[in-house]
């Protein structure tokens, strides 16, 4: 009983210690060190990070590269589903160790890649002789910077007007293509008692009439903001005017997340949504009598172009797979399967669009792309808080407009 | 050995706390003299009555989420209908595929379970060497623990952030990982202080038996000091829980990946955009099942749920 | 090894056990609060050198891009969206100290009211003070979904004031910029009642009767008594719990983030301070400015939290 035991208790404390600390080292050093672990003989493994928007896309997705690994069977893609996308690719870029293949949305894609986070393609496209001329033209060029390619559009949708059909019978009215005669059936739908158009306060939509009506927001060359016009005051405060009198509402008014929401649930009956709409309404509200029919236009046509490319990560450690996966997903056969799954609108012109998305496509030529520069993405929450401002009374519209100029040309000096 | 009882606290022990007694001594306020007329009788009335209709008003969200969880989507908007004419299970079922919050849950328990063992583990292991061991620099340390609760969760974010993305020497990426976040919650500064309290407030004779047996530091904590820190241990085992259970703010930042969400980070997804929107019966649903567990602890352990609360005290 | 101890002569052999004794408690002390220790500088003391090493520099998503000097904190001073001179509403500080106002004192008073109400002798206090306490320890993010479907246009709040007004309401509370952050401050003054509620309770219940005693003898209406003599004894518990409300309210970030989705709005009545550190760090990655926000915000708060500790030492409530 005399026999010191001390030193292996004191040991065994340390020990512990040291072992728990061990054990969440190397659980910690597995997790992390897996991107350069060896490849393995059989089958590389490239990550694809995308954002998902409801079960059939992500549905549409697996699909696609299911495909893509049955013909490639050297190459496995892992794809991840990031929520908040931005936040979640930023962090990833900033780890530097980002996806090999992944989403970028043509509105941060100034952002990106003036931060040398992608990858030039154009080396790869010459090498494996493949040519961008299939794709539209204003979707290629949304991914051009500094006269280098940094991404594939892989689909697209502009804006279109989306009627619910019987509602407007009901009113005894037929489908506006001018603002005056958008006006008119308004006011016919609400003597009617009929649901009133949904209008959401968002750049996103607002713009659209801004260019209808002669305006913009930044010069062709991207070099100077044109907020502050006649034009677009003009534009803003009629849209703002359909608001107020009653003959427009928005998506918090009529109880809703978003005018989609509204025309699915019949409380409105006109909305101004994109391609994205379609498939939603056929999935949740299949039962509801809807029809979509070419925007509206005023001095001229006008409308917004939202598109996202597939980039590959200047960090990423399989460019080459990557490519691979690049080029198959944005070859014929691979958008066939993408946008004919999902519903979405191609962006090569070799491919058929699934059915129903005619008036769509025949927008493309007014389409403005929805991109800016560098640094605008606090530009456009500035925007969309001043018009909200502006639509609440707080102040006049020209205010407004006057307070985004300044914020866009702020944002260009940087 | 004086010293170390001086510095007990001035409030009642965890121990008393837990078994049900009040924070503090002295004895309630009486309503002036308690009197027995009818005008006293209705002032009691009036005062239960304003006192349940408060209760219900606190109470009533909660039940007003559940009751929506089982309703369909039309009659979630019909008004007031606590109970819903025709229960339906779709909430839950579109929560689950949708969410999925099948997986949300299960991330929120593995987050909950592993920050409470590890919080358990070190806090009562440091809380003993704090409060019984002699090193140098011992008292320091301690006020060096205390004096991080002032240091803001808003300033540690992009410092702290930085480090996981890119963990110096090792070349770490600890983001959306398990161990990322256990590890930025491994401690409350709380617990670790709430330990050293209690493992003050126990007589010496307990450790110096165990001296006696030649027991050595290590045994003496595991099996004297441990089992006698029942209360405590229940305490901090109850706030680790909840605190990580119903965290926000590091789920948000440092969860990035859709796999690692977890039941809150996914509530907030799907409160706002896409997902469901204003689709409630699930949004409900997924609201109950993450505040049912804390309230299930709640109705059964209330006592260390005070304890814990009012002993500590010191959420900076 | 036990064979030479015990042939060792008596003396020298408690001496050396002695020291050794004291090395291994020592050792063994260090060794349990190892792990506590390394994990509190890592994590709480280093950040604050690398957030201040941080906030000198101009970062990108990959990067330092140059050095800034006090460049970010130059930038923060002007940015419009953070403060402006004279207070504007729309502005992070603004917002945050114009929430803080209202809901400290509404938190103290609904706290001291529910605590005087627990305290009363009364039948079932248990469960009352169960009740009260409930949604201080549920999530936010399950109780702001909560609260975002009762504050629908056609939700439930709605409902019953068109029951009460007699004509249909339909505001949307979240959803306008003149009603957003009110409609928080009313959701979380509920929420915290509760947990102000219990530290103000275990003031009052430090309160020795021989006072209330005393009152009652020399015939003090119960008005004056609370007022003249209750309220004033209760003067550590309203620091306690006004400090503790304002750093909380200083700190707002998870309503405002899930109600506005991360982006302040409607017209940045939601923008707070810590939202606009979020955004700046996790939505912007200029991860320099950042740490200079969150290095603002910490003086701020410092401040608070160190009134605090001053007046309550390690924050023991009672006499």
């Amino acid at each position: 009983m005399n026999r010191s035991r001390f030193p292996s208790r004191t040991a065994t404390a340390l020990a512990l210690a040291a072992l728990a600390a061990a054990i969440t080292a190397g659980t910690t050093l597995a997790k992390a060190g897996g991107s350069s672990a060896p490849e393995a003989r059989k089958a590389t493994t490239i990550t694809l990070a995308h954002w998902n928007s409801s079960p059939v896309e992500l549905a549409s997705l697996r699909a696609t590269l299911a495909a893509f690994e049955r013909t490639y069977p050297s190459i496995d893609v892992k794809e991840i589903s990031l929520d908040p996308y931005p936040e979640g690719m930023l962090a990833r870029f900033a780890a530097r160790k980002p996806p090999d293949v992944f989403y970028v949305d043509s509105s941060v894609f100034p952002d990106w890649v003036s931060q040398g986070v992608l990858e030039p393609l154009d080396g790869y496209l010459a090498k494996a002789k493949v040519t961008t001329k299939p794709f539209f033209p204003n979707l290629v060029n949304a991914f051009k910077y500094k006269g280098k390619l940094y991404g594939l559009p892989k689909d697209w949708s502009p804006l279109a007007m989306e009627v619910n059909t019987a509602a407007l019978a009901k009113a005894g009215v037929s489908v506006p293509t001018t603002w005056a005669q958008l006006q008119s059936v308004g006011s016919a739908l609400k003597s009617a008692g009929q649901p009133p158009i949904c209008l959401s306060i968002d750049l996103a939509r607002i713009l659209a009439f801004m260019y209808q009506n002669g305006g913009g927001f930044l010069n062709a060359a991207r070099t100077q903001a044109v907020v502050n016009s006649a034009a677009n005051v003009q534009a803003v405060q009629t849209y703002i005017n359909w608001l107020k009198s009653g003959i427009a509402q928005t998506p918090a008014q009529l109880g809703v997340g978003w005018c989609g929401e509204a025309l699915g649930k019949e409380k409105a009956s006109i909305i101004f949504e994109g391609n994205w709409v379609t498939s939603y309404m056929n999935e949740t509200f299949p039962k509801v009598k809807w029809a979509t029919f070419p925007m509206v236009r005023n001095r001229a046509r006008g409308n917004l172009g939202f598109t996202v490319s597939y980039s590959i990560a200047k960090d990423s450690k399989h460019k080459t797979q990557a490519f691979t996966l690049l080029r198959y997903l944005e070859g014929p056969t691979g958008m066939r399967i993408w946008t004919n799954a999902a519903g979405f609108l191609p962006s090569r012109g070799d491919v058929k669009p699934p059915a129903g998305r005619a008036v769509f496509l025949k927008e493309a030529a007014a389409t403005h792309p929805w991109q800016f520069a560098p640094g605008f993405t606090k530009v456009i929450d500035t925007a969309n808080s001043e018009l909200q401002s502006a639509y609440e009374g707080k102040e006049s519209v020209q205010t407004a407009l006057a307070n985004i100029q300044a914020a866009a040309a702020a944002a260009l000096r940087r | 050995m004086g010293e170390d009882r001086e510095r007990a606290p001035h409030v009642a022990s965890v121990v008393e706390l837990a078994r049900g007694e009040e924070p503090a001594v002295g004895t309630a306020i009486a309503p002036g003299i308690p009197g027995r007329g009818k005008r006293a009788v209705a002032g009691r009335v009036g005062l239960y009555a304003l006192l349940a209709a408060i209760a219900a008003f606190y109470l009533l969200p909660f039940f007003w989420s559940v009751s929506t969880s089982f309703k369909t989507l039309p009659e979630s908007v019909q008004g007031f209908v606590l109970i819903p004419h025709h229960p339906t299970l779709d909430g839950y079922r579109e929560a689950f595929t949708t969410g999925p919050f099948g997986r949300y849950l299960l991330n929120s328990a593995i987050f909950a379970v592993s920050v409470t063992l590890t919080n358990v583990f070190l806090c009562t292991l440091g809380g003993y060497a704090f409060a019984r061991l002699r090193f140098p620099l011992r008292e320091p340390l301690f006020m060096l623990v205390l004096a991080t609760l002032m240091i803001p969760d808003q300033m540690r974010l992009v410092p702290v952030f930085k480090l996981l993305a890119d963990f110096p020497f090792f070349h770490w990426n600890m983001i959306a990982t398990y161990q990322g976040y256990i590890l930025i919650k491994l401690i409350y500064a709380t617990n670790l202080f709430l330990m050293r309290q209690y493992f003050l407030t126990i007589p010496r004779d307990y450790e110096e038996a165990a001296k006696l047996d030649n027991a050595g530091f290590f045994k003496t904590y595991w099996r004297v000091m441990l089992p006698l820190a029942g209360p405590a241990i229940a305490a901090i085992v109850i706030l680790s829980f909840q605190g990580t259970w119903d965290d926000f703010y590091w789920q948000l930042i440092l969860l990035q990946d859709d796999s690692k969400f977890t039941l809150n980070v996914g509530i907030a997804r799907f409160a706002t955009a896409g997902g469901f929107g204003h689709d409630w019966p699930p949004l409900m649903a997924a609201s109950t099942i993450a505040i049912a567990p804390v309230a299930l602890i709640y109705v059964f352990f209330q006592r260390y749920f005070i304890a814990g609360v009012t002993t500590a005290g010191v959420k900076g | 090894m036990a064979v030479a101890a015990r042939t060792r002569p008596v003396g020298t052999r408690r001496l050396e056990t002695a020291a050794n004794a004291k090395v291994r408690e020592a050792l063994v002390g260090y060794a349990f609060v190892g792990i506590p220790l390394l994990y509190f500088v890592l994590f709480y003391l280093f950040p604050i050198g690398y957030a201040f090493y941080i906030s000198f520099y101009d970062w990108g998503i990959l990067g330092k891009l140059g050095y800034r000097g006090f460049g970010n904190y130059r930038e923060l001073w002007h940015d419009q969206l953070f403060w402006t001179w004279p207070p504007k509403r729309g502005t992070a500080i603004w917002n945050t100290l114009y929430y803080t106002a209202i809901v400290v004192p509404a938190q103290m008073a609904l706290g001291l009211a529910l605590a005087l109400a627990v305290n009363a002798r009364i039948r079932a206090r248990t469960f009352f003070r169960a009740a009260y306490y409930f949604p201080s320890l549920t999530s936010s993010a399950a109780i702001t979904a909560i609260a975002i479907y009762i504050l629908n246009a056609d939700g439930l709040l709605n409902w019953a004031l068109s029951k009460v007004g007699g004509h249909p309401v339909h505001t949307p509370w979240f959803g306008q910029s003149s009603t957003a952050l009110e409609s928080i401050m009313g959701l979380n003054i509920w929420t915290t009642s509760g947990t102000m509620m219990l530290f103000y309770l275990a003031t009052l219940q430090s309160i020795p009767t021989d006072v209330y005693e005393a009152a009652a003898i020399d015939g003090t209406s119960r008005w004056r008594t609370f007022w003249k003599i209750t309220f004033p004894l209760l003067k550590p518990g309203h620091f306690f719990v006004a400090v503790l409300s304002i750093i909380g309210c200083l700190k707002l970030f998870d309503q405002a983030f899930i109600v506005s989705g991360g982006k302040g709005g409607p017209a940045y009545s939601t923008e707070t301070a810590v939202l606009y550190l979020y955004q700046t760090a996790i939505g912007d990655a200029r991860w320099g400015y950042a740490a200079t926000v969150g290095i603002v915000l910490f003086a701020i708060i410092f401040l608070f939290t160190l009134v605090q500790r001053l007046l309550f030492g390690k924050a023991e409530i009672g006499y």
